[in-house]
């Protein structure tokens, strides 16, 4: 099913948590609603749910309004943070619930129920665990529980609140995939709120970045990470280095490098201008007057790729550079070295949002002319 | 679990200890040995005999008419108040909280005054049921009104704390679920709360038993007609008839004994000792 | 369409639990209280001031007043070392003790009454030993003392019990291995984030105190101007059917609660800054 938000607004008192939210999310994918704490992220979730009712702007579900139904009539399963589940219950309880509460009409008859209970049981992998009780469960079992009972009402959408934020980190990633996994074999339309980077970009189909109550920017993860709408975005998905940026004489410069590209120059905007880790070149002389000098503070091997750490000589300001182990290995460098790093693709943003100029490596590079540092 | 450099030491800890318990035992233990002791004084024959009084007796069936009234009309306003009040925000939630824990901080005395400025010959519909040959005040209803006030806030409160304590997800889910407001409320909300609303019904009880200041106002202290058992151990005792006075006390105690007992199987209950973070007591602190 | 409250959508059953509340609240509560406030609105200022003023009315209100300050000090001494037992150490018998503390709130007043008479009367054991020693407890103010800290205990206690287990324990922990001695410790780190449970137990306690009947009348004897607390004096005045007369003693009674409980509320506000300081 594919659920369209079109302008959702929303306050609690005088906050306002949503701002014109619009949002189309195609059915049978894996969508990640991705944001810092009090973003409004689970607000949204909460209104696709009908547990909230948008002051303004409609929810439709295949293009008919639900956005003032109940939840109760709206078939969307939700799956809370902590799971909620119902203490008092047995896992197979937990799971039928919804069936049992049906207006007995359509109620399934009790052995269906069961037939049904078991099935699904089995699909998320709870065998045997039927009569137990919901505080005798580990963490990973209890969101499995908090899965089927949303399931078992064959819901039109599934919603799933932090899903994955309660278990420990090694549960969490395994758990991710067998959802990502899961959800695709049932196609049903999914959206999980989450505020982890690395697991919205690991398992979603699509990402929705949401700050401050707005949708910043929506794409797959491949988009959002190569093509970021705006210095949020960019600094809130993956490791950046945010280069100082000076104005002088009306003109704004990268500091530490050169007069920024004439495009730029005139802007009267504060500017934000960013490096990502992997894209700067370490080397251990001056190849370019580009570059900019530093002095090793730190050398932080993770795996295939080595980490430093440094100084720009002459400031406080740091970098850090992301180079493979080879290349680590070619240049030995220690802590306390002086390096001349390369920058080999700055984006820079104003404060409105849009990209003013955005990883075009070569003109860059070519206006940059006279070093001031170093 | 005391280590080594936590603020007490083995020596200031069985201080501690000891402090405590002597505290008790004087405060809290000897009035109720006192109860029983004083009760069985003269032999468990004259126990038997005197609560076996037929004013005693008639007493006690005016106190358990007076606790049957009370209870139910108090548990349901303590499910509703509950459910309102943990469910929803609405504009003076804060004050109608406020004005329930009122009775708990007005004196028994008072509350009788209220009753009788109320319902009493010049009170405010005193006049008007006075035509209607309606008594209320020096009659049963005036005690059995003058004790749903005074037992009022007691349910409501440890349905309020439940209730807030647990959050109302599992409502929502098994509104997500398809549940209507009954098969919510009698599925998820009543299995959750019940320990503590159990809790709560045995505190009003053991209340609406031994109510006496306010009781004491409002009832024409007419043995056999208007005398609950508080106000017939009083009428003993001025007696110099301590033993039945004693002997009728025992039944409140293990009233109130029992009330204590349920409360220890409610913080048992697995799932309720964690999520009550803080076990509110009704009288302390008002809300929480 | 799902039930709103200002476009919120909420559980079913608002308006119905809502409406049995607030009609029970006023019919119970509201109405009695509006009883009152009109019957003393109707008082003359000179008839209240003639009321309150009485000798017998003054040594009374005094005598409630002083009686229940003092038992709610003693509450307040010995409910922090049994407040702190209870919260953190484990020993044989501290369920029982635990559920003890309940007691006087579950005991009817005047069973407490009676025993505690009983105890400290000339016959009682207590009281016969004091009364060798020449203390005599039962009849005097200090009869009135002994049973407001009965009924005052569980105030105190309660109110610093889910406190003093929020105190992370690590603080001290922290304080002890920066130097800080035993003593040091409890003053400095343990105490002042207890300070306003400690306040609010004590206002709790001296509020019930004042209004306290059953429970003090048994063992007070009742001596006009020497052990007559206030409560007693509304009741003699009711059962002398001057309303008028009992009314005045209530409210001023009532004032006294209500500015002890909004000194609570006040702090209760503040503790809650406190607390999230203190975690």
């Amino acid at each position: 099913m594919g659920v369209t938000l079109r302008s959702v607004c929303k306050s609690y008192k005088r906050t306002r948590v949503l701002q014109d939210v619009d949002l189309d999310l195609p059915t049978g994918k894996l969508v990640a609603l991705l944001g810092p704490s009090g973003s409004g992220k689970t607000t949204l979730l909460r209104i696709l749910a009908g547990l909230e009712v948008p002051d303004r702007g409609t929810v439709l579900f295949d293009g008919e309004d639900v956005t003032r139904r109940p939840p109760r009539v709206r078939r969307a399963g939700m799956v809370f943070q902590h799971y909620a589940l119902f203490g008092h219950m047995t896992v197979f309880e937990n799971i039928a619930f919804g069936l049992r509460v049906l207006p007995r009409k359509v109620r399934p008859l009790s052995w269906e129920i069961d037939t049904k209970v078991r099935a699904l049981m089995h699909k998320v992998r709870l065998d045997g665990l039927e009569s137990r009780y919901p505080a005798q469960l580990s963490g990973g079992q209890q969101q499995r529980v908090a899965l089927a009972r949303a399931l078992a009402v064959d819901p039109r959408i599934l919603l799933l609140d932090e899903p994955f934020a309660a278990l420990d980190a090694k549960v969490r990633i395994e758990l991710r995939r067998w959802l990502r996994d899961f959800q695709r074999e049932l196609g049903i339309t999914t959206v999980f709120v989450t505020h982890d980077q690395e697991e919205a970009m690991d398992i979603a189909d699509l990402v929705a970045v949401v700050n401050q109550g707005r949708i910043e920017q929506v794409g797959s993860p491949s988009e959002i990470y190569e093509r970021p709408a705006n210095a949020f975005v960019f600094e809130f998905i993956g490791r950046s280095n945010v280069l100082p940026l000076d104005s002088r004489e009306g003109k704004w410069a990268l500091e530490l490098i050169s007069p920024v590209p004439s495009k730029l120059a005139s802007s009267a905007d504060p500017l934000r201008a960013y490096v990502r880790p992997h894209d700067i070149d370490v080397h251990l002389r001056r190849d370019r007057s580009t570059a900019v000098k530093a002095v090793v503070e730190r050398v932080r091997p993770q795996g295939a790729l080595v980490r430093l750490v440094t100084r720009a000589t002459g400031g406080e300001h740091r970098f850090e550079a992301e180079i493979s182990r080879e290349r680590y290995e070619d240049l030995k460098v220690e802590t306390g070295d002086i390096v001349y790093l390369e920058f080999r693709s700055v984006t820079v943003f104003s404060p409105h949002r849009q990209v003013v100029h955005s990883r075009t490596l070569e003109p860059v590079r070519e206006k940059l002319q006279q070093p001031t540092g170093g | 679990m005391a280590g080594v450099g936590r603020s007490g030491t083995q020596a200031g800890r069985f201080f501690l200890i000891s402090v405590t318990v002597l505290f008790f035992a004087v405060f809290l233990l000897a009035p109720l040995v006192a109860v029983f002791s004083t009760a069985l004084q003269k032999g468990s024959g004259y126990y038997l005999a005197a609560l076996a009084d037929p004013e005693t007796a008639a007493a006690v069936r005016l106190t358990l008419l007076t606790t049957c009234i009370a209870v139910p009309v108090n548990t349901i306003f303590g499910l509703c108040a509950g459910w309102a009040i943990a469910r929803y925000e609405f504009p003076g939630k804060t004050l109608l909280k406020t004005v329930i824990a009122l009775p708990f901080s007005v004196s028994p005395v008072i509350a009788g005054l209220m009753f009788i400025l109320v319902y009493g010959s010049g009170g405010l519909i005193g006049p008007w049921l006075e035509a209607r040959h309606i008594q209320v005040i020096f009659a049963v209803p005036g005690i059995i009104l003058t004790t749903l006030f005074v037992t009022l806030p007691l349910a409501a409160h440890e349905v309020i704390a439940v209730l807030e304590a647990r959050g109302k997800e599992e409502e929502e889910v098994a509104w997500t679920l398809g549940a209507t407001g009954r098969q919510i409320f009698c599925r998820i909300t009543l299995p959750k709360i019940k320990w503590g609303l159990f809790y709560g019904v045995m505190l009003s009880t053991a209340r609406a038993m031994g109510e006496f200041g306010a009781v004491s106002v409002v009832s024409g202290h007419i043995r056999g007609l208007t005398n609950t058992l508080p106000l017939h151990i009083e009428i003993l005792y001025n007696q110099y008839d301590a033993v039945a006075a004693f002997a009728a006390a025992t039944l409140l105690a293990l009233a109130a004994l029992a009330t204590l007992a349920a409360k220890a199987v409610m913080e048992l209950r697995p799932g309720l000792r964690g999520d009550r973070s803080a076990p509110g007591p009704a009288y302390a602190g008002g809300e929480k | 369409m799902a039930k709103e409250i200002k476009g919120r959508v909420v559980l079913p059953g608002f308006g119905m639990t809502l409406g049995v509340t607030l009609f029970y609240v006023s019919v119970m509560i509201l109405l009695p209280f509006a009883a009152l406030v009109l019957k003393s609105a109707s008082l003359s200022l000179h008839e209240f001031y003639e009321t309150v003023t009485a000798p017998r009315v003054t040594a009374a209100l005094r005598l409630s007043l002083l009686t229940a300050w003092i038992a709610a000090s003693i509450n307040v001494v010995f409910g922090v070392p049994a407040a702190w037992v209870l919260s953190r150490y484990s020993f044989p018998g501290k369920r029982l003790l635990d559920a003890m503390v309940d007691l006087p709130f579950a005991l009817p007043t005047a069973v407490a009454g009676i025993a505690l008479t009983a105890m400290f009367g000339p016959t009682g054991g207590p009281g016969a030993i004091l009364g060798r020693l020449g203390v005599k407890i039962a009849f005097t103010p200090a009869g009135i003392v002994v049973a407001l800290v009965f009924i005052g205990l569980p105030f105190v206690v309660r109110t610093l019990q889910p406190v003093i287990e929020s105190l992370d324990r690590r603080m001290e922990e922290a304080a002890a291995t920066l130097g800080a001695s035993p003593a040091q410790v409890f003053f400095r780190v343990i105490l002042p984030p207890l300070v306003p449970a400690l306040l609010s137990g004590f206002s709790l306690a001296f509020a019930r105190g004042i209004g306290e009947y059953g429970s003090v009348v048994f063992i007070s004897g009742n001596m006009p101007m020497r052990t007559e607390i206030a409560p007693l004096v509304i009741m003699t005045k009711l059962q002398q059917f001057d309303y008028a007369g009992a009314t005045a003693v209530a409210v001023v009674l009532l004032i006294v609660s209500f500015i002890v409980l909004s000194a609570v509320r006040l702090m209760e506000l503040r503790a809650g800054f406190w607390r999230t300081g203190v975690r």
